[in-house]
């Protein structure tokens, strides 16, 4: 194939294509095409492969050229479709055919490139792992935020019970490191009614959770480097803030400057239990033993990973395991994840005892689901870059 | 006629709470407001408050369109509210974190559309917490518990100036409703 003789890997996305589809082209990629091409989720994407035949394509089709006006696309289709800008493969797909159709599509990013004049569209890609090592400056900014948060859920792959030893690669324990510190401070806080002082890090921090306020002066860049190092337990103390016995007047000044300037407490836990899992479990989580929201999190404050909603609502309505809700949403496992190390460290779920529930898959109303599904789009297209907590 | 034509979502809440900013992030024309002034204690916190109800209107690709009813915030006014929410696809509540009682005015709200509580199609933001961050979300949260609901809505901090935020809630008052929504 001719483009196995160049070392860029072509980053393409689908959109309205099946998943049994998508796992082909997959494989394709990962045989005939491999170190040319690598599907990648929608906001990396160099170039789309859009099902026209898909539900309600016309809407999609809309609302992803609204997000993307210029992006070089591949449309197939059982019947010939003329549309402007893009370039059409037939169904049922032919590899032949495929790799054709890419051609022209490579070509068709080579002239957009010279157009914008630029060197840098093209990240650099491990030929063999499809991993972004640098991310190009053409991608809208608001694509950059959604890499981030999907980047916050790391590389983990979905792992089967079968297999003990994918199974223990997802584990990680949160008390080697400060989100375990902070963990014991919010306990210690919540049992005694009070604040707290945590002290012994590079700056000392002040939990104040009936208020849901926190004061700690180090920079974001600091604490997140600081989430992936384990910390030193024996040089870190918890101290009770008790505002009758506040002895010094440097101990009154840190509760009311916590008070006033201090950050909301919620967020920074959320925040630093994703920084610290990066789609890890704490370990001695059961993966098939149900779990439920016993309210949601704050989400129109707290960084928003994908599907956060999804699983917030599941969770919300009943009781599934994470292994259950990646197959009930159709999503991959390190996103459950991720939610689930937010949501604990916020201590907002419940175990359920297994024997208590049996997996239902939540009802499917096709026709609000179709309509609510288009509302959902439009929206999610409007909302555009604003889409995003943080 | 035709049916799909009469989707709408409700929106209610103090007066003040931020329905008419909500409804006018949201919708696609200019909205309709029947604003007047105030001329009893609202007045000390808004000039003026709707009287019958603010309208906005989501159109979608295909002809479909999503009516946005504000419902007007004053008790007085409530001969208004169950015409305004019959038929409703789901009820956003909007509540006013500076105000006195505001802890009573999620109660007040919920009791009075408890229909949607009962069928899950709620979502709770609260307005002003920049302003006056107390009650804090978990303090409403006891309070729904003591309410002893069938389902517990979920409720959010949110600034109805705040576009991203307003589209939030819309998101999760749907997903909240069908988890298996796609982005």
């Amino acid at each position: 194939m001719s483009t196995q003789d160049t070392k860029r890997v072509i980053r393409i996305a689908t959109i309205g294509v099946e998943d049994r589809t998508r796992r082909t082209l997959d494989v394709v990629f990962k045989g005939p095409g491999e170190g040319a091409y690598a599907l990648v989720e929608e906001g990396l994407a160099e170039s789309i492969i859009f099902d026209f035949d898909c539900f309600n394509a016309a809407v999609l089709w809309e609302d992803y050229r609204k997000r993307h006006p210029k992006l070089p696309t591949l449309v197939m289709s059982v019947n010939h479709k003329e549309v402007p800008d893009t370039v059409f493969l037939r169904k049922p797909i032919q590899i032949s055919s495929l790799f054709e159709a890419l051609e022209k599509i490579k070509v068709r990013m080579d002239r957009l490139q010279e157009e914008a004049g630029t060197q840098l569209d093209h990240p650099k890609l491990h030929a063999h792992s499809g991993t972004v090592l640098d991310r190009p400056a053409t991608i809208p900014s608001k694509f950059q935020k959604d890499d981030e948060l999907d980047r916050l859920c790391g590389g983990v792959a979905d792992v089967s019970l079968d297999n003990l030893q994918d199974i223990e690669k997802i584990f990680y324990n949160p008390y080697l490191y400060f989100q375990g510190v902070l963990d014991k401070a919010l306990r210690t806080a919540l049992e005694n009614d009070t604040g707290v002082l945590i002290s012994g890090m590079p700056e000392q921090v002040v939990l104040l959770p009936k208020n849901n306020r926190l004061l700690c002066a180090s920079p974001e860049h600091e604490l997140k480097a600081l989430c992936l190092v384990p910390v030193q337990q024996r040089l870190i103390t918890i101290s009770l803030l008790n505002a009758t016995d506040a002895n010094t007047h440097a101990l009154r000044q840190r509760i009311e400057q916590s008070l006033q300037h201090g950050k909301p407490l919620d967020q920074f836990i959320w925040k630093v239990a994703l920084w610290t899992a990066r789609g890890h479990i704490p370990t001695g989580t059961n993966l098939q033993q149900p779990v439920q929201l016993t309210r949601w999190p704050n989400l129109t404050r707290l960084l928003l990973t994908p599907y956060s909603l999804q699983i917030a609502s599941l969770w919300h309505k009943r009781s599934y395991s994470l292994l259950e809700t990646a197959q009930v949403l159709d999503i991959p496992q390190r996103y459950v994840f991720t939610f689930y190390s937010g949501a604990q460290a916020l201590h907002l779920l419940k175990i359920i005892p297994s024997d208590a529930v049996a997996v239902i898959a939540p009802k499917e109303d096709t026709k609000q689901q179709a309509f609510f599904q288009r509302l959902l789009s439009k929206i999610w297209g409007k909302s555009g870059s604003q889409r995003v907590a943080t | 006629m035709n049916l799909q034509q009469q989707y709408k979502i409700i929106f209610t809440g103090p007066p003040g709470s931020g329905k008419t900013t909500a409804i006018e992030a949201l919708s696609d024309i200019p909205p309709i407001k029947t604003e007047e002034v105030a001329s009893d204690m609202t007045r000390l916190r808004k000039e003026k408050i709707t009287v019958a109800m603010d309208y906005g209107l989501i159109k979608l690709a295909d002809g479909e369109k999503v009516h946005l009813y504000g419902t007007p915030g004053q008790e007085r006014f409530d001969f208004m509210w169950d015409i305004l929410t019959e038929g409703g696809l789901g009820l956003i509540m909007l509540i006013d974190n500076n105000r006195r009682n505001s802890l009573d005015d999620v109660e007040f709200f919920l009791d009075k559309f408890h229909s949607f509580v009962d069928d899950q199609r709620i979502v709770i933001g609260i307005t002003q917490m920049d302003i006056k961050p107390e009650p804090t979300l978990a303090e409403y949260y006891s309070r729904l518990a003591a309410m002893q609901l069938r389902y517990e809505p979920p409720l959010f901090e949110v600034d109805a100036r705040d576009k991203r935020d307003v589209f939030l809630l819309l998101q999760i008052l749907l997903v909240s409703i069908d988890p298996l929504l796609k982005f």
